[in-house]
């Protein structure tokens, strides 16, 4: 039996107008809580049924609770605070920095992950075989992380102590039957990662979780240094637009057990061609490489909503004809 | 002549955007409904042009501006009146704020004047002598759209430089004394911002008025070292307050003047006059007070109108502090440079 490539977004998909209206009257007290959550649940079940209906072969809550991939999710760490805004990366796309107050920790209580779960519950009746949560990199968290107090000694124990908050809300998720992408561009800027750091950073998180944890990397490609350090049991989705700058990844990764292609471009409206997606799919299986999703190569939600519908039924096209 | 005008010691402006009157937005509501004509359209623009100019005025603003009443969005606007470019739809900025992000589908064309009239406007309702336009800059309009088109972000840029020296050079002959180009995405692409900052001097090529650059929300220290080579911008007005004035040591040695950001404009906690004046102080360590500008950090049209117009009055208020401190040094005015 051929497995089917199945077809998922990465992270936010765009956001609809009446989704915005309804925020902005849920901030200006103009309706309740309860109305604003049943009222943003309607349209995302809304979206994933059209979005199933063109090709979507995983579940997610498409980010429409989350301000950005660290916001509401610091609110279940203890002594973090929200910051200022600052560009994510080199998007015209911004964030709040993370402050650091003291020593971080996972709360004891997870408000932000039992009210997410609660929301992935009432999407499972939807019937996707899988689903998926984004949540931060340890890397990438701590890049956006400001430590004015001078609380850590070194950025590498910050890492350690978020891949350890990391790694127990993720495996949260999975025991209540949600994989977990964990954005994670900052891999593709870090030339020297220690193989200590990646050993207390991604082993745990691989061996407890294997491929049910995605490592999302993107806007660029992680150098081969990186990418032999990184555990191959996990599924590692790698940013196709970018790698042209660094053909000899290719090289490496069959070595994985799981490969998550970001073949469709999230950051330029232009449609790609159907037969040079199909062309390189089919090269890099011939190399072994076990392509098992197509993606959009960063967050979904760059684009404007009818673009984004096209590529994702772009994305189905290229599974079906694989399968062929 | 423009260049001997003399303005008060730190003068204070805005950096272009100002909050709508609910009427304004009101009327354009209806208006996108097909319930308002153009004219219904244009005489609330202007009334609220008056009403914004004046607000700013009577809180003490030197170089107000036209409050971008006549704007929706700073890309948009300028791509909506530009030929080559297509709206998809509209992408999240942040939080709950959104653009309509324009592709560029075909050759840009300029088809003529974009801000003359706003400017004619501007200067026939404020008493001002000096009043501020804002051009959205050819990098970020380039970095903001879409490119389906032109086989590099680099000759995009390009293009539209070009483009853009036309509507400036129509402003400056038309009386314009003060342009602002807005380049929100210039640091964004580190490799690229030694082009882009000389394609974007080069937007004012042959173009007699001030022109001033504002860059905010991100890594300053990237500009440092191409400042030197700038022939036509003589002001940078920059981002501190959101950032809490980290990174006011990049004013050393600083070879423009500054417009400097004292008043958070994402933030509805509304600073104190002693706040202002103290940052202000702060800067003052680094850069002669002659060579300083006190505005808010960027553009505040996503505040509610009451929390700007205080904001703008203590920032006056906190700039009136350290004026009072330089008249006892002698310092009462400042010249308005066209060059430095």
């Amino acid at each position: 039996m051929v497995d089917l490539i199945k077809v998922t977004i990465t992270g936010a998909f765009p956001r609809r107008k009446s989704y915005a209206k309804l925020l902005s009257q849920y901030i200006k007290n103009r309706i309740s809580a309860e109305v604003y959550k049943e009222e943003t649940l309607k349209i995302i079940k809304l979206l994933l049924e059209k979005l199933r209906s063109i090709g979507l072969d995983v579940g997610s809550d498409l980010m429409y609770f989350d301000d950005d991939i660290f916001y509401p999710f610091i609110t279940d760490i203890d002594n973090v605070e929200r910051g200022w805004l600052v560009r994510y990366y080199d998007n015209n796309f911004f964030v709040r920095n993370i402050i650091i107050k003291d020593r971080i920790s996972a709360k004891t209580e997870f408000t932000w992950l039992k009210e997410k779960i609660d929301v992935y519950k009432k999407l499972f009746v939807l019937g996707f075989n899988e689903y998926i949560v984004a949540l931060p990199g340890p890397l990438t968290i701590t890049r956006y992380s400001f430590d004015r107090a001078g609380v850590y000694s070194s950025r590498e124990q910050l890492i350690i102590d978020y891949a350890r908050v990391i790694s127990e809300i993720a495996g949260r998720y999975i025991n209540n039957g949600i994989m977990v992408e964990l954005h994670e561009p900052e891999l593709c800027f870090i030339n020297q990662l220690s193989d200590n750091l990646i050993q207390k950073i991604y082993k745990d998180l691989s061996m407890s979780f294997d491929e049910k944890i995605h490592l999302v990397t993107y806007f660029g490609v992680p150098t081969l240094e990186t990418l032999a350090r990184i555990p191959k049991d996990l599924t590692l989705s790698i940013d196709v637009v970018s790698m042209e700058k660094n053909e000899k990844i290719v090289n490496i990764l069959n070595k994985f057990s799981s490969i998550r292609l970001g073949i469709v471009d999230s950051r330029n409206t232009k449609m790609e061609k159907t037969d040079s997606l199909i062309s390189f799919v089919i090269k890099l299986k011939k190399e072994d490489i076990k392509i098992k999703y197509l993606s959009f190569n960063s967050m979904t939600e760059f684009l404007p909503e009818v673009i984004a519908y096209k590529k994702v039924k772009l994305l189905k096209k290229i599974a079906e004809a694989i399968k062929h | 002549m423009k260049s001997e005008i003399k303005l008060p010691i730190l003068p204070t402006s805005v950096i272009g955007s100002y909050p709508k009157p609910w009427w304004l937005r009101k009327i354009k509501r209806l208006w996108e409904m097909g319930r308002a004509d153009d004219d219904d359209l244009i005489e609330a623009e202007n009334d609220a042009v008056v009403a914004i100019v004046k607000e700013q005025e009577l809180a003490g603003i030197d170089i107000p501006s036209d409050g971008e009443q006549r704007r929706e969005e700073m890309v948009e606007y300028f791509a909506e009146r530009l030929g080559g470019f297509k709206f998809y739809g509209p992408v999240r900025v942040w939080g709950n704020n959104y653009f309509n992000k324009p592709a560029v589908v075909d050759k840009i064309i300029y088809k003529g004047p974009i801000t003359l009239n706003e400017y004619l406007f501007l200067k026939k309702v404020s008493s001002r002598k000096i009043v501020k336009v804002t051009i959205t800059g050819p990098y970020t309009i380039a970095d903001w759209s879409f490119n389906e088109y032109y086989s590099s972000k680099e000759e995009l840029v390009k293009e539209l430089s070009k483009i853009i020296n036309e509507e400036l050079k129509v402003l400056a002959e038309n009386g314009a004394p003060f342009i602002q180009i807005d380049e929100p995405a210039l640091t964004t692409h580190p490799s690229e911002v030694e082009w882009a900052l000389e394609l974007i001097d080069r937007t004012a090529d042959n173009v007699n008025a001030k022109i001033g650059l504002h860059v905010c929300y991100s890594d300053y220290k990237l500009l440092m070292p191409h400042l030197d080579k700038l022939r036509n911008i003589s002001q940078l007005l920059l981002e501190f307050a959101n950032r809490r004035f980290e990174d006011l040591d990049i004013l050393k040695d600083f070879p423009l003047e500054i417009g400097l950001g004292v008043i958070d404009v994402h933030n509805k906690r509304i600073e104190s006059p002693e706040e202002v004046s103290a940052a202000i102080r702060k800067a003052m360590k680094y850069i002669d007070p002659e060579y300083i500008y006190v505005n808010p950090d960027c553009g505040l049209k996503l505040l509610p109108r009451k929390i700007a117009r205080h904001k703008m009055e203590n920032m006056v208020k906190g700039t009136l502090m350290v004026r009072e401190e330089l008249r006892n040094r002698g310092l009462e005015t400042t010249v308005f440079r066209i060059r430095l």
